[in-house]
């Protein structure tokens, strides 16, 4: 449980000097709130004088001041840690592997950053402050007590061990059933989510009541949970009230023992019984610090995880010089995890033309575009831009060689402009921008909104249909100007209006070239120089469509389907 | 205006209260046993008092003092324990209203509405509710203590006691003041939190498009502005802290003050003992904590009319009507069973999205619906499934209006079949069987399985049937998804179907699959099918073109080819794809 903490806590520059103030500031404020039993049992002593009252009314002002100051300074040192840990995750996020994006969900990473970093931040700037207090708080108390009577000090000594156990004792169970509780609340808003995003399905089957059941079900489980933490939370009440009547009967009535033996008096007594309802004040601070590092422990251990992740190199031994080279892929092997997607997988790109890549779905086509970009690396084998070694180059000026249109182009919220020239460094002149619009047959579509190119595309672009948006990715790339176009099933999922616009603008793109494209259309495969088709990660043969079409029979077979479905 | 809708969202408040089962008897021992509890509290400084006064050798005294404590642990663990007790109780019996209702509203809510926020109708607003009542109990036990407090003291000495009371005003300014400040800066944390979690969660599904472009840098450079932007507002949000921890604990500064010095004054007159003033002391602890504790009531009633006036709307929305005069089979049964479309017109929100449309389902036929997309044509199926009512005109069966049928059974007895063949959480056999009540036995289910052409994948699995298929099957395959909707269909054995067919998803070989199973399940069923592809127009019986939310015109293809622009337009583009997949 520490451990991660340790481990994190260096992985980023914290804030120190202001770590250290607050620790100042707070045993600043433990001493003054040290001072006051000493005046008070004085006034309860019968000893109301006007120096008593002014040094009373003095540390209590003070402290009230002081107040303010120390949590302003604790929630801007809480602030500033937050900004570390979520520049160094996010720095992280950017440059981990895509293997990364694969196995945790875009939201949890959110909340990791969001979310789990505040969590931290209060404990780290919570913690250190309030360990330093208690245990300075501790000896401070310890030592005046035993100036009055060792026995007293002693009996309160020996006690605190019992008091902080059981205290901790009971965190780990209240923490235990807490966390229970917050499992079966997800379970529930996961249950209500999927229900009620599948309305229209439960609607159209009229299967309302058999949900509402399940429905009731499912707040039943949560009840019993809940339930449960309840009755837990609810220990802590008997458990604190005995913990302190204990200790408070302790001093009531050994202290009357003393007091009859004349061993101390009452003034002392009294003084006593205030430093021991202190004392334990500090203690329970130091218990929900306990409870709150406990309930932090899960955030810092999925920091944790995500910050000693491994980072994609960037820099490496050369840049990429001539673009007029081939492509060679030579016996790549890739597996996602167990499952075996390219194996053994070799052939050409040459330079200038376009390349196909066809077959069964699954088969790996996507893959290889991925590899090419190094988002992942092969498992064996390797490929080879003109005889050098992908690996060899410099990885911002590798992938900058590509321009990749996907099925679902995303697009930024923001404007149509800001889309367009995502991705590039320089500045580029209105008449570049009309260009490509017009080339990417999207220009159109930009005079008629009255904003022009700064039109909002909406949130993930989704005041534009997907054609619209395919196109602005269309003109993206015409921007980008790169050598190599990788196009993965661009033209999937749009009707046949917008596929017919989306088409002409690639081919446009398409010239002069080299093209590696994953498609199902057969207009495209024909007119490819080169069509590599691809079954069971691996390749089956390569060649032009009538080459192709007269070597292989899963070919023709798959021409066929390609010919058959479309007709119904 | 303003003011009758404060009313009446207070009305919601109660009503709801009212509604859902509370355990009352709860919240009654809640009172009572905590009315207990204080009575022994305010007591006990009057003991201390005769302790101090010197009587600490009275055995008596001390011992009573030694109990009282006893008995207020004991006391105060029985009233926690009603109070720990009583809220899961009533939070699940307000969910146990709320759900149903949430299940039952007519399709428009859930299209007003994030699924999200209905969520937090049902995880987050029954536990405003449910603290707003166990803080309204806990009034009680603050009144009594205050007021106990104050009449105590008032018997011990009316100087200090009068001299105290400007403090209740002072503590409602101050939380008033304080409370103002921190909700305006709380609003831009809120405000920021959301901006920069928007920023993140924008960015990471994207991770792809942001390193094939190399734009780490870049958007590493954007996070910092927002990041620094949080850091900002959260700033501000202390900046009010570091006034206004000072002026909530001047309270106890002010209180405890006057009754030294002024107490201490009195004393030295002779009109006060020593051991009142510590009494005094003692008892101005309950002022502080209790008046406060009205301030947070306030705070948490607003949250749960809040709370309540959302659950009011889900209520106020009204169900789904099931029951009507007659039952689906015995009008779809007619050899005349259309299904007919008649003046229809519709909006989501502002938008028109069919403008008096007319059009037919022939009983028994093969019916296309073709059109440009966004034109109209899935509304047109969510007529026909009566998943919305138009906003004028109607639907018929035969000669009969939609509305005296039977809802329920309409739905499942017009099977709509969508491109995005949803499933939800649970084995491959509960969906197959998915809004089927009776009991149906495996046979029949795998009988489905096959003419969907389901039934190979399912016996790969080890489990087969019992495979679990995740959250919205997403541990299958779009295509495996899309056949287990079919064998549901299958299942379900409807006189009409709707398919709304789009499978750009999948690849070539099941695909193939899909359509050879669709073939069969629109055997012998009156078919509507939302079409994109116009190669097999020849084969339909009847073809319906759909623009701009409404009908252009509709009949055989070899008609609509001569008399319909629109449709000879789409026709010619599809032909010239043909003519590049003809290969020689």
């Amino acid at each position: 449980m520490w451990k991660s903490y340790v481990r994190l806590l260096f992985k980023t520059k914290l804030p120190w000097f202001w770590l250290g103030f607050l620790t100042f500031l707070n045993i600043a404020d433990i001493t003054l709130g040290l001072l006051l039993p000493a005046y008070t049992s004085q006034v309860a002593s019968g000893v109301i004088t006007s120096t008593v009252i002014t040094g009373v009314v003095v540390v209590i002002v003070v402290r009230v001041v002081f107040s303010g100051i120390i949590r302003y300074i604790a929630k801007i040192t809480s602030y500033k840690i937050d900004i570390r840990y979520r520049k160094l995750i996010w720095n992280r996020l950017m440059r981990s592997p895509i293997k990364l994006y694969d196995d945790v969900k875009p939201s949890e990473m959110v909340s990791r950053t969001v979310n789990d970093t505040s969590q931290i931040s209060a404990v780290i700037s919570g913690l250190l402050p309030a360990l330093v207090g208690m245990v300075y708080g501790t000896i401070y108390i310890a030592k005046v007590l035993y100036g009055y009577d060792w026995r007293l000090s002693a009996g309160l000594v020996l006690y605190t061990p019992v008091y902080v156990l059981s205290i901790i004792y009971y965190g780990k169970w209240n923490y235990r059933t807490h966390k229970y509780t917050q499992n079966r609340l997800a379970g529930l808003t996961q249950f209500l989510s999927e229900l009620l995003v599948s309305i229209p399905l439960i609607k159209s089957f009229a299967n309302e009541r058999k949900e509402t059941e399940r429905g009731k079900d499912n707040i039943q489980l949560y009840y019993k949970a809940n339930m449960k933490r309840s009755l837990i939370a609810w220990v802590n009440t008997p458990l604190t009230s005995i913990l302190n009547l204990v200790m408070e009967l302790f001093v009531i009535v050994f202290g009357i023992y003393l007091v009859t033996q004349g061993t101390i008096t009452i003034q002392i007594w009294i003084a006593f019984f205030m430093y021991v309802g202190m004392y334990f004040g500090m203690l329970e601070t130091f218990g929900l610090m306990y409870t709150q590092i406990k309930q932090s422990q899960g955030a810092t251990s999925r920091i944790a995880h995500l910050v000693e992740n491994d980072l994609e190199q960037y820099h490496r031994e050369q840049e990429v010089h001539s673009n007029q080279l081939d492509l060679e892929f030579e016996k790549v092997t890739f597996a996602y995890g167990d499952k075996l997607v390219l194996d053994e997988v070799s052939f050409t790109v040459p330079y200038g033309k376009v390349t196909a890549i066809v077959g069964p779905s699954g088969g790996g086509k996507s893959t290889i575009l991925a590899l090419l970009q190094q988002l992942y690396h092969p498992n064996g084998g390797q490929i080879s831009f003109g005889g050098t070694p992908i690996e060899k180059f410099h990885l911002d000026s590798w992938r900058n060689l590509f321009s990749y249109v996907a099925q679902d182009s995303p697009l930024f919220a923001g404007t149509i402009r800001e889309n367009i020239i995502y991705g590039l460094e320089r500045e580029v002149s209105e008449s570049e921008l009309v260009n490509a619009a017009e080339n990417a047959n999207i220009l159109t579509f930009i005079n008629e909104q009255p904003d022009k190119f700064d039109a909002s595309v909406g949130e993930g672009g989704s005041s534009l249909s997907g054609g619209q948006r395919q196109r602005i990715a269309i003109a993206r790339a015409f921007l980008r100007n790169s050598d190599f176009l990788l196009l993965d099933e661009a033209m999937a999922s749009l009707d046949v209006q917008s596929e017919k616009a989306v088409q002409a603008a690639m081919s446009v793109l398409m010239e002069g070239r080299t093209a590696i494209v994953v498609a199902h259309d057969l207009s495209i495969i024909r007119n490819a120089d080169q069509i590599i088709l691809l079954n069971e990660g691996k390749v089956e043969t390569t060649g032009t469509h009538d080459e192709v079409l007269k070597e292989s029979e899963l070919y023709r077979q798959f021409v066929e389907f390609l010919n058959n479905t479309t007709e119904g | 205006m303003n003011d009758q809708k404060r009313r009446s969202s207070w009305g919601e408040f109660f009503h709801l209260i009212k509604t859902s089962k509370l355990p009352w008897h709860l919240y009654f021992f809640q009172i009572v046993s905590s009315l207990a509890t204080t009575t022994i509290l305010l007591s006990m400084p009057l003991v201390i008092q005769q302790i101090m006064e010197g009587n600490i050798f009275d055995k008596e005294i001390v011992m009573k003092y030694v109990y009282m404590n006893i008995g207020s642990v004991a006391l105060l663990t029985i009233s926690s324990f009603f109070v720990y007790m009583t809220s899961p109780i009533t939070k699940r019996n307000i969910q146990r209203v709320i759900w149903p209702k949430l299940i039952r509203l007519p399709m428009k809510e859930y299209r007003d509405n994030k699924s999200l926020n209905m969520i937090s109708r049902v995880t987050l607003d029954p536990s405003y509710i449910d603290s707003s009542i166990s803080d309204f109990t806990s009034l009680f036990n603050t009144t009594y203590s205050l007021v106990g407090s104050f009449v105590i003291m008032y018997g011990m000495n009316v100087k200090l006691t009068l001299a105290l009371l400007p403090v209740i005003p002072y503590i409602v300014i101050v939380s008033i003041v304080v409370g103002h400040f921190t909700q305006r800066t709380q609003h831009g944390v809120q405000n920021q939190l959301s901006n920069m979690t928007a920023f993140f969660a924008e960015r990471l599904p994207k991770i792809r498009l942001i390193k094939t472009f190399s734009k780490e840098d870049f958007e590493f450079e954007k996070s910092s502005r927002v990041i620094e932007n949080q850091y900002t507002a959260d700033k501000k949000r202390a900046f009010v802290d570091l006034f206004a921890e000072p002026l909530m604990q001047s309270v106890q500064a002010i209180v405890v003050g006057t009754v030294l010095v002024y107490g201490g004054y009195l004393v030295s007159k002779g009109d006060m003992k020593v051991s009142q003033v510590i009494s005094f002391y003692l008892y101005v602890q309950f002022i502080h904590n209790n008046v406060l504790r009205y301030g947070l009531f306030w705070q948490t009633l607003k949250q749960a009319k809040g709370a309540s006036a959302e659950i009011a709307k889900i209520q106020e929305a009204g169900e789904e009507k099931l029951e009507r005069t007659y039952t689906f089979r015995e009008k779809a049964t007619q050899p005349n069973a259309d299904l007919t479309l008649e003046n229809v017109s519709f909006s989501y929100d502002q938008r028109l999205a069919l403008n008096n449309v007319n059009l037919t389902i022939p009983k028994g036929k093969l019916t296309a619906i073709v059109g440009p997309s966004g034109g109209g044509k899935s509304t047109i199926f969510a007529m026909l499934e009566r998943l919305y009512e138009p906003n004028v005109g109607r639907v018929l069966i035969g000669t009969t209006p939609a509305e005296k049928v039977h809802l329920d059974e309409w739905r499942s007895g017009i099977a709509y079949v969508s491109q995005n063949a949803p499933l939800l959480s649970g084995t491959i056999r509960e969906n197959i069987l998915y809004g089927i009540h009776e009991d149906v036995s495996d046979d029949i289910v795998w009988l489905a399985a096959r003419h969907a052409s389901a039934e190979e994948f399912i016996r790969e699995f080890p489990e087969g049937l019992d495979k679990d298929v995740g959250e919205f099957g997403t541990k299958l395959s779009g295509g495996q998804r899309q056949r287990i909707a079919i064998a549901r269909a299958f299942v379900m054995d409807p006189e009409y179907l709707l398919l709304d067919e789009a499978m750009a998803s999948l690849d070539a070989q099941s695909e193939h699959e899909i359509n050879r199973a669709l073939r069969l399940l629109m055997h012998g069923r009156t078919t509507a099918l939302i079409s994109h592809n116009l190669r097999t127009m020849k084969q339909m019986d009847h073809i319906i073109v759909v623009n701009n939310g409404h009908v252009e015109a509709s009949g055989t293809h070899e008609e609509l080819k001569r008399t319909n622009e629109l449709y000879g337009d789409l026709i010619e583009i599809q032909n010239e794809k043909n003519e590049l997949l003809s290969f020689t």
